[in-house]
Order: structure tokens, then C-alpha cells, then sequence
């Protein structure tokens, strides 16, 4: 056991179990250290226990102190607990007495309460007998207005008082009262209806108004409304009849005689509309916001009656549905035996127009009346009332006869015009006619004008998926029949000069090359029986980039045309949306325009011109060809096809009148400078019928005309230059340049001739003789299906010239699918004859030195 | 989204009788709503919904046209320039499935040649209602050589499949095009000049 510690409580250490050290272990004790320690430990222990005993002592004065102190504060206690009973018990008191006031209130509360219920139900029972006795004595007056307002009294009563006030003492009177109430109630809605309906057979519209005003104090809203409209459709149906019957007695020769249905609709909705404006403000103010809806309900039905009606008559009168049957017959067959004559058509295209027109105008006005009136109704509505309501409207305008009449009528006439329009446009395409001096055609007017009509009449009809409709057909129209047009008129291709006049030419070519080299300038004769055709393919170019032009024109107009429409209100949320994804896609008819260009001027139609300008760039020291996309081609061609000859090019001729568009492109020689001035331009070689033709440098001024043999109107006009004849190095330089482009250029082409499997490429002499074997080595392997053995060349060499120019080369297919013939082929020619042209030709070169050509400028 | 934020942009144009659910085909997938008690279309309406294929965005302007007879003018200026046709019938409606051949004989007067058509039996819900059956829709359109599918707007089953398997075809139908156009392009200057100075050695 461990020794106790040093600080054990005094008053617990008592005995001599406080030591650690028990007797029975002192006693046990032998051994003299043992005793000596525990001897020790026993004088430690007294020591600390005298200590304590100190510290005790010294503590007696201050609690005896407080001994006193507590004696002093008995008689204080005892007085708290005195006062401490005193509260408890008024407290008790007090909230007995509360409890005792809150019932007193509680009953009093509810003894006001059924005071007021009693006097409330005597108020309702005097109501009682006063309405009682005011209808009954209203009744005896005749003054039905203070009879309903009494039986309107008494039906506002709360009907729970009026069955509690019959279980009273007097509930025998009020039984009585209330049933007399009744009575008068019944009588007087008889009374009221049968006078509404006498004052309605004699048309006396302010007993109507009077009548109509007390339906609803009985009750009877939608009786009252339903009377009213009753009222109201016979009036309509009564002006209307009138209006029918005038337009059968119109005289055809009457101004408004070719729309006089359309007049006739007009008048029946204003009418309605003019009825409505009078009388919603007695609806509004004696059946309360939000009962228009019903009145128009009834209105419409009448509205609808009237409207099948004159549309009855006008199907009739006008032949609509014979029309209509007659334009699905001409659409379906081809046979023009029986065709409808379009203008047959104009007049009645614009009445159906106008009377959808106005239908559309006039269920706008209605369906904005009705909104209104709603809104002002459904104020406190919630959002389920609301949309209930709003879909009441939208049935109403949908489903109502009219929509759908007009609908039908709309439908037909989208038919009918689309025949209208494409009949016009062929007409106007058959009478094509150009003037000299104009650029383009009288077609593209003429077509432009009938699309314009046609979906400007459209768009009269304010109705958006009409209008929509025959943008659509427009569209269609344009893409394919129209430009059909164009495009085939396109593919006869610019006249090149027939197989004839080149036999007939190639040899008088030289003779009036000659002459006209020392009259320094050209003869034009022989050339002028294609000059014709030559015009008609330049209009057509210039009318399908007129078109091409017109259609974004017309697209803008029509945007601009169509958010007039739609600002006025016309069309749902998706009305601008649907426009513009039709005008998007009208849009793109235009960029289909421009690809017909493309399409033209490039080498996938051989018969076609092609003046092509590659342009020739210099690059950092190297040679660098390449040939400009889509719109270069354009402008230079406008330049070849305008000049027509090179020869004029290089002769400074002034440009004509007006280009297309192109104007600021145009290629003047003599501006020659200003062009090089674009930095890179050096070099720029024309190509005719998809010959090289021509090459000009700008740097020296110097035109270079290559022979192009197939075409003798090029022929006639083309000078060639030889490198021989070149004095200085540097001018050879620049033919040899000039040719290394027209090597590319030729490669160029045969690339696309070969992709496009075409079957002849014509291609010029003076090149090919650059070109040589080499070429047709490294083009053989994209021949597809054709061996490189098949392939047969031949070439000739003139090795009495040294220059590179006289060189052709020809060769075929021996499976007779491919015809390529480089230097020069006809089509239709025998093989044999070839060689002949070819020997004739090569005679035809002729050699001037390009600075005199120049100087006689 | 801005307007031309897309990689493609198709038009597909429902057609099909009045009541076989065509509105309601196009509001699931659209705004993924079944509206209760539609009323009948007027005319076209029109919705756009732009969908995200392998990382492409497709924009979908979709034409729900009327069905009702009235409309056919209009309608029917629509499907030039679809680049698909959903024609849709009600298969607890014979007429409906009936008047497919009828429906056929537009697409082919006024559709593109190139047009997608993809037959749609609506209402599968309905299944105890069903009148036409799945094979014979099936061996139908096998014989007018159309996608089929059967699909329900209320219950959302295979309408987001009918518009995105559309669209799918549509893209890989608008790649080979764009393959074809690019290897006939007759225009210079466009992809292949540059290999042609290859062949040929200037200096």
C-alpha cells in the first residue's frame, strides 16, 4: 500500500488507521531498519498533521464570524417568505379575473355576431318584401327595367339566408314571398323575351336595346347575347341579301364590275364590323367584359352563312371551279389543244386576291376585338382561364366557314396562278426579242414582271402561306423552267464559225489577214452570217447575269414589301420566319444564275467561247502560273467576246457602251499600264474556244496572237508572232514565257477535258508542237479503260522551221471511244481529210514583227 | 446560336392525311411536348431545331405541313426544295395508310429526284387500335424502296431516332454530292491546278 498523502483530510484522520502504517504492522516489525524507517515515516506524519492543525485553528475567528452574520439574518427570511405568499395569491387572483373578462368578450363577440346575421336577415326579408312588392308593382307599370333590377335584387340575395329565413317563425310569409318572387321572375323573362322578340320583328332597335339591357339582371347573359346576336344576324342578313342582289344587277361595264364580289364581301364585313364598333360598348357595359366573344360567336355564324353565299354566287358567276379544272387539265396534260389562255385568268387571280384580302382584314379586326375584350375580362383570370379563352378564339377563327372558304378559295387560286405565270413566261420567252444597242433581251423584263405580278398578287391576299407558296413556285419556276431556257440557248454555244466557212475561209483568211495588216485594220466580211447568233449568245449571257442580278433585287423588295405586311399584324409568330427561309431559298436561284455563267465560259463546253485570262505572276524569281477561279474568267471574257477579235483588242478600240456589272473590268490595252500597276500581274494570255489565243505583256506592250486554225474568224484575225523574228533577246524571252504559260494552260485544260470524259479537245497548233509526246505521256494514265498503246500520235514535224510553231499532233482512240486530237480536229471529219487541214493550215502562219503591229495603233 | 453557326442545313417536309399526328411528331421533337387535343395545322408551319452529329451541328428547319385537302396547293410548293420527305400515316387508320400511294404520286410530281423519303406509322400507343400492320408497312415501303419506321409522339418512342437517322442520311447523302461536284468541277483554279505544274517544268 502506498503511503496517504501529505494532505488527507484533518477531520478523517482519527484513528490510527490514518497512518499508513498499521499497528498489527508496526508490532510485526523485527528488523532495526525496518523500525527506523517506520519510525521515520510516522514523525513525518505527525509533523504534517501538526500543520494542519495550525491552519484549522487560525481559521476559527472568521467562522465564527460568519456564524454571527447568519444568526443576524434569520428574522430577514422569514419576512421574504411572507411577502413571497402575499404575491403568489394575488396572482392567482388576478388571472381568475382575467379568465372571468376574455369569456364575457367571447360572448359578447358572438352575440354581435348573430346580431348582425339577424339583421342581415331581416335586411334580406324587407329586401324580400320590397322586391316582392317593387316587381309586382313595376310589373303593373310596365317598367320592366325597375322589375328586373328588383328580380336581380333578390337573386344577388345569398341563398342560404333566404332557406334559413323560411325554417322561421314566419317562415309561412317568406315561403310565400319568395315563391311570388319566382313567379314574377318567370313572368317578367317572358315578358322580356316576348317583347325583345316583337321589338326585334319590327326592327325597333331601341326596344331591342332596352330589352337586350335587362337580360342580363335576370340572369340570363348568354340568352340575352344569343337574342341580341339574333337580332343583329338579321340585320346583317337582311343588307346582305340586299348587296347580293344589287351585284346581279351590276352592269359588266360597271368600274367596280371586275371585283365586285370582293366589294360584296367587303360590304357584309364592315357591316359586321360596324355593328360590333356600335354595339360593344351596351355589351360591356350591361353583361360585363369578356362577353364579346359570345356575341361575335353568333355574328360569325351568319357571317359565314352570307360569306358561302356570295361565294356560292362567285364560283358561279365567274366559273371558278371550271377554270380551276381547266388549268389542273392543261398542267397535267401536255396538250396545248385546250390550254387556258393566261390572261383569261388575270382578272379573277386578282378578285380572289382581294377577297381573302379583306376576309384576312376582317378576322384580324375580330380577332383583336375579342383579345381585348378578353384581357379586360380575364384581368384577375388565372393562366388556365386565360388559355382557355385563347384557344376559343383561335377555334373560332380557324373553324368559322369563312377561313376555310377562303382557304379553298386560296388554294385553287395558288394553282391557277402558278399556271398563270409559267403560261406568261413561256409566251414571253417564245416573243423574245432583242434591240440592237441593248444589252439584254425583252425576255428578262417580260419574265421578271410576270414573277413580280404574280407574287405581288400573292402577297395581296395577305395571307402569308399564300404569299409563301408562290415564292416557292417562283423559285421553282426560275430554277428550272426559266434558266432551262437560258442554259439551252447557252449550250448552242457562241457560233463558232462552221465547218464550212472554216473549209471556205482558211485560205482567204491569209489573203485578208494580209490586206488587212497593210489597211491597218480588219475586214469583217465573211464573218457577218454568224454575227446573229453571236449576238443572241452575248444577250443571253447578259440576261442571265441580269436575271441573275433581278432575283436579289426582287428578294429585297419583297423582304421589305412583306415587313409592311407583317407590321400591320398579318401572319402568325412564324409568318417571318417561313418568308424568309422561301426568299433565302429564291435568293439561291440567283447564285444558281451565276453558276450558268461559270458554267458557260469554262471549258466543259468546247463549242462554247472560252476567254480565258490566266494570269501570270511573278513570284519571288520563280514562274509561277496560275489560273484565277470564277469571276476573272468573266471579266476577261466580257473583254473577248465584246472586242470579239484580239485583233481589236490590240487595236485600242474603245469599249462598248455599258458592261454588265463588269464595267470597271474592262481590259483596255491601252490601259495596259494601269493594270500592271496591280503589282503582280505581268502576263495575261487569252484563250478563245478553248485556244490559246492570245498572249499580252505588259511590260513591253507587246501582243502576241497565236493562229487558231479551226475558227477561221480567228484565223482571219490573228497574227503570229515567231521568236525568229524577235530581234532582241529580251523580247524572245517573253514569247518563250508567254508560251511556257500557254503549255500550262493547254495542260490545264485537257486535265478538265479528260475529267469531264469529253470526247474532242481543240486544241491549238503552236502549242501542241510545245506540248509534243511528252504530254500525251503524262495524260495517258488518267485515261481511264484506255491503254497507253492505244493511244496513237501522231506527230509531224515541219523540220524545214526551226521555231517551235509548227508542230501538230493527233491522236485517237483505236477503240473509237476518244477522239483527242491535238492540233486540230472536226468533228465529223474523216481521219484522212485531217492531214489535209492540218498541210493547209500550217500555210496559214504568217510572221510580223509585233512592233509594227503595235505602232500602227 | 447565332443563325449560321451549323456545318448542314436540311429541309425535311411531313406530309401525310389530316390527324395522323404530323404536328405532333415535330413538337416532341422539337420542343418535347405532346400537346393534347391539337387542332388541325393551317397551311405550314415551321420549326427550326439544330442537332449535334459526330461533332457537326445539323440544322433541321423542319415544314409540318396540313393534311387537309384545302392546303395541297400550298403544301405542295414545299417539297421542291426538301432534302427529305417524312411521309406519315396513322396506323389505327386504314384511309390513312390507304392514301399513300396517292401521297407517292406528289412526291414524285413536285419533289426533287434526289429527295429522301422516309415512311412514318404513327401511334404506336395505340397498339390495341392498330389496323395496319408492321409487315405490311414494312413490305410497302420495301416495295417504294423508303426507310420505314414506326413511332408514337405521345409516348416519344422513335421520334428522336426518325429525325436523327434522317439527318445521318441526309450528311452522307450531302458528302457524296459534294464529292461528286468536286470531281467534275469545271471551273479553273479550283483544287487541281497546282498539279499540273508538276508535269510540266517551267523555267
Amino acid at each position: 500500500m502506498a503511503a496517504p498523502g501529505p494532505r488527507a483530510p484533518p477531520g478523517e484522520s482519527g484513528g490510527p488507521a490514518a497512518s499508513a502504517l498499521s499497528m498489527e504492522r508496526i508490532q510485526s516489525l523485527t528488523d532495526l531498519a525496518d523500525l527506523e524507517a517506520a519510525y521515520s515515516r510516522l514523525c513525518e506524519e505527525e509533523k504534517v498533521v501538526q500543520e494542519e492543525l495550525d491552519s484549522l485553528l487560525e481559521q476559527q475567528s472568521t467562522i465564527e464570524n460568519k456564524m454571527v452574520a447568519l444568526h443576524r439574518m434569520g428574522p430577514n427570511l422569514q419576512l421574504i417568505e411572507g411577502d413571497a405568499q402575499q404575491l403568489a395569491g394575488m396572482i392567482t387572483f388576478t388571472c381568475n379575473l382575467a379568465e372571468n373578462v376574455s369569456s364575457k368578450v367571447r360572448q359578447l363577440d358572438l352575440a354581435k355576431n348573430r346580431l348582425y346575421q339577424a339583421i342581415q336577415r331581416a335586411d334580406d326579408i324587407l329586401d324580400l318584401k320590397f322586391c316582392m312588392d317593387g316587381v309586382q308593382t313595376a310589373l303593373r307599370n310596365e317598367d320592366y327595367e325597375q322589375a328586373a333590377a328588383h328580380i336581380h335584387r333578390y337573386l344577388s340575395l345569398d341563398k342560404s339566408v333566404i332557406e334559413l329565413s323560411r325554417q322561421g317563425k314566419e317562415g309561412g310569409i317568406i315561403d310565400a314571398n319568395l315563391k311570388l318572387l319566382q313567379e314574377a321572375e318567370q313572368r317578367l323573362t317572358t315578358i322580356v323575351t316576348e317583347k325583345f322578340d316583337t321589338a326585334m320583328k319590327q326592327g325597333d332597335l331601341p326596344q331591342v336595346e332596352r330589352f337586350f339591357k335587362i337580360f342580363p339582371l335576370l340572369g340570363l347573359h348568354e340568352e340575352g347575347l344569343s337574342k341580341f346576336s339574333e337580332y343583329l344576324c338579321k340585320q346583317v342578313a337582311n343588307k346582305a341579301e340586299e348587296n347580293l342582289q344589287l351585284v346581279m344587277g351590276t352592269d359588266m361595264s360597271d368600274r367596280r364590275a371586275a371585283v365586285i364580289f370582293a366589294d360584296t364581301l367587303t360590304l357584309l364585313f364592315e357591316g359586321i364590323a360596324r355593328i360590333v364598333e356600335t354595339h360593344q360598348p351596351i355589351v360591356e357595359t350591361y353583361y360585363g367584359p369578356g362577353r364579346l366573344y359570345t356575341l361575335i360567336k353568333h355574328l360569325q355564324v351568319e357571317c359565314d352563312r352570307q360569306v358561302e353565299k356570295v361565294v356560292d354566287k362567285f364560283i358561279k358567276e365567274r366559273d371558278y371551279h371550271r377554270q380551276f379544272q381547266q388549268v389542273q387539265n392543261s398542267m397535267m396534260r401536255s396538250s396545248s389543244a385546250e390550254k387556258i389562255e393566261p390572261r383569261e385568268l388575270d382578272p379573277i387571280l386578282t378578285e380572289v386576291t382581294l377577297m381573302n384580302a379583306r376576309s384576312e382584314l376582317y378576322l384580324r379586326f375580330i380577332k383583336r376585338r375579342i383579345m381585348a375584350d378578353f384581357e379586360v375580362g380575364d384581368a384577375m383570370a388565372s393562366e388556365e382561364v386565360k388559355q382557355e379563352h385563347q384557344k376559343y378564339l383561335d377555334k373560332l377563327l380557324n373553324n368559322c366557314l369563312l377561313s376555310c372558304t377562303m382557304q379553298e378559295l386560296i388554294g385553287y387560286y395558288i394553282t391557277m396562278e402558278e399556271y398563270f405565270m409559267r403560261e406568261t413566261v413561256n409566251k414571253a420567252v417564245a416573243m423574245d426579242s432583242y434591240e440592237k444597242g441593248q444589252l439584254t433581251s425583252s425576255m428578262v423584263d417580260d419574265v421578271f414582271y410576270i414573277v413580280k405580278k404574280c407574287i405581288g398578287r400573292a402577297l395581296s391576299s395577305s395571307s402569308i402561306d399564300c404569299l409563301c407558296a408562290m415564292i416557292n413556285h417562283s423559285t421553282t419556276e426560275l430554277e428550272s423552267d426559266f434558266r432551262e431556257v437560258l442554259y439551252n440557248k447557252l449550250k448552242q454555244g457562241f457560233p463558232a464559225t462552221t465547218f464550212q466557212d472554216f473549209q471556205r475561209g482558211v485560205t482567204s483568211a491569209v489573203n485578208i489577214m494580209h490586206s488587212s495588216l497593210q489597211q491597218g485594220k480588219f475586214d469583217t466580211k465573211g464573218i457577218e452570217s454568224t454575227d446573229e447568233a453571236k449576238q443572241s449568245f452575248l444577250v443571253t449571257l447578259n440576261n442571265v447575269e441580269v436575271c441573275s442580278e433581278n432575283i436579289m433585287t426582287l428578294k429585297k423588295t419583297l423582304e421589305s414589301d412583306c415587313s409592311k405586311l407583317l407590321s400591320q399584324g398579318f401572319g402568325g409568330e412564324q409568318a417571318q420566319a417561313k418568308i424568309e427561309s422561301c426568299l433565302s431559298d429564291m435568293a439561291a436561284v440567283s447564285n444558281k444564275f451565276r453558276d450558268l455563267l461559270q458554267v458557260s465560259v469554262s471549258p466543259n463546253y468546247c463549242c462554247l467561247p472560252t476567254l480565258a485570262a490566266g494570269v501570270f505572276r511573278e513570284n519571288s524569281g520563280r514562274n509561277h502560273f496560275s489560273l484565277r477561279p470564277g469571276h476573272v474568267w468573266l471579266q476577261e471574257f466580257w473583254v473577248g467576246c465584246r472586242r470579239e477579235h484580239i485583233s481589236q483588242l490590240s487595236g485600242m478600240e474603245t469599249a462598248p457602251a455599258r458592261l454588265h456589272s463588269h464595267t470597271s473590268w474592262q481590259l483596255h490595252i491601252k490601259h495596259w499600264n494601269r493594270l500592271q500597276s496591280q503589282r503582280n500581274v505581268a502576263s495575261f494570255v487569252f484563250t478563245f474556244h478553248g485556244l490559246a489565243v492570245g498572249s499580252a505583256f505588259s511590260g513591253k506592250e507587246i501582243l502576241i496572237a497565236f493562229p487558231s486554225p479551226l475558227f477561221s474568224l480567228v484565223a482571219q484575225h490573228t497574227v503570229t508572232l515567231s521568236t525568229a523574228s524577235l530581234s532582241n533577246a529580251e523580247d524572245r524571252l517573253l514569247v518563250e514565257k508567254s508560251c511556257s504559260f500557254l503549255r500550262f494552260l493547254l495542260l490545264s485544260q485537257m486535265q478538265i477535258a479528260l475529267s469531264m470524259e469529253q470526247r474532242t479537245l481543240w486544241l491549238n497548233p503552236v502549242s501542241c508542237g510545245m506540248l509534243g509526246p511528252a504530254v500525251l505521256k503524262c495524260h495517258s494514265g488518267l485515261w481511264q479503260g484506255e491503254k497507253q498503246e492505244d493511244l496513237v500520235p501522231h506527230v509531224e514535224r515541219n523540220q524545214a522551221k526551226e521555231n517551235i510553231l509548227n508542230q501538230v499532233c493527233l491522236c485517237t482512240s483505236q477503240r473509237g471511244q476518244v477522239i483527242f486530237l491535238f492540233g486540230f480536229a472536226v468533228q465529223g471529219t474523216q481521219m484522212a481529210s485531217v492531214q489535209h487541214y492540218q498541210q493547209t493550215l500550217l500555210r496559214t502562219v504568217v510572221s510580223i514583227d509585233t512592233k509594227e503591229l503595235i505602232s500602227k495603233e | 446560336m447565332s443563325m449560321e453557326d451549323y456545318d448542314f442545313l436540311f429541309k425535311i417536309v411531313l406530309i401525310g392525311n389530316a390527324g395522323v399526328g404530323k404536328t405532333c411528331l415535330v413538337r416532341r421533337f422539337t420542343q418535347g411536348l405532346f400537346p393534347p387535343g391539337q387542332g388541325a395545322t393551317i397551311g405550314v408551319d415551321f420549326m427550326i431545331k439544330t442537332v449535334e452529329i459526330n461533332g457537326e451541328k445539323v440544322k433541321l428547319q423542319i415544314w409540318d405541313t396540313a393534311g387537309q385537302e384545302r392546303f395541297r396547293s400550298i403544301t405542295q410548293s414545299y417539297y421542291r426544295s426538301a432534302n427529305a420527305l417524312i411521309l406519315t400515316y396513322d396506323i389505327t387508320c386504314e384511309e390513312s395508310f390507304r392514301c399513300l400511294p396517292e401521297w407517292l404520286r406528289e412526291i414524285e410530281q413536285y419533289a426533287s429526284n434526289k429527295v429522301i423519303t422516309v415512311l412514318v406509322g404513327n401511334k404506336i400507343d395505340l397498339a390495341d387500335k392498330r389496323e395496319v400492320s408492321q409487315q405490311r408497312a414494312a413490305e410497302f415501303s420495301e416495295a417504294q424502296d423508303m426507310y420505314y419506321l414506326e413511332t408514337s409522339a405521345k409516348e416519344s418512342d422513335n421520334v428522336e431516332k426518325l429525325f436523327l437517322d434522317l439527318a445521318c442520311r441526309l450528311i452522307s447523302e450531302a458528302r457524296q454530292n459534294t464529292l461528286v461536284n468536286n470531281v467534275s468541277s469545271p471551273l479553273p483554279g479550283e483544287g487541281k491546278s497546282i498539279s499540273y505544274l508538276t508535269c510540266c517544268n517551267f523555267n
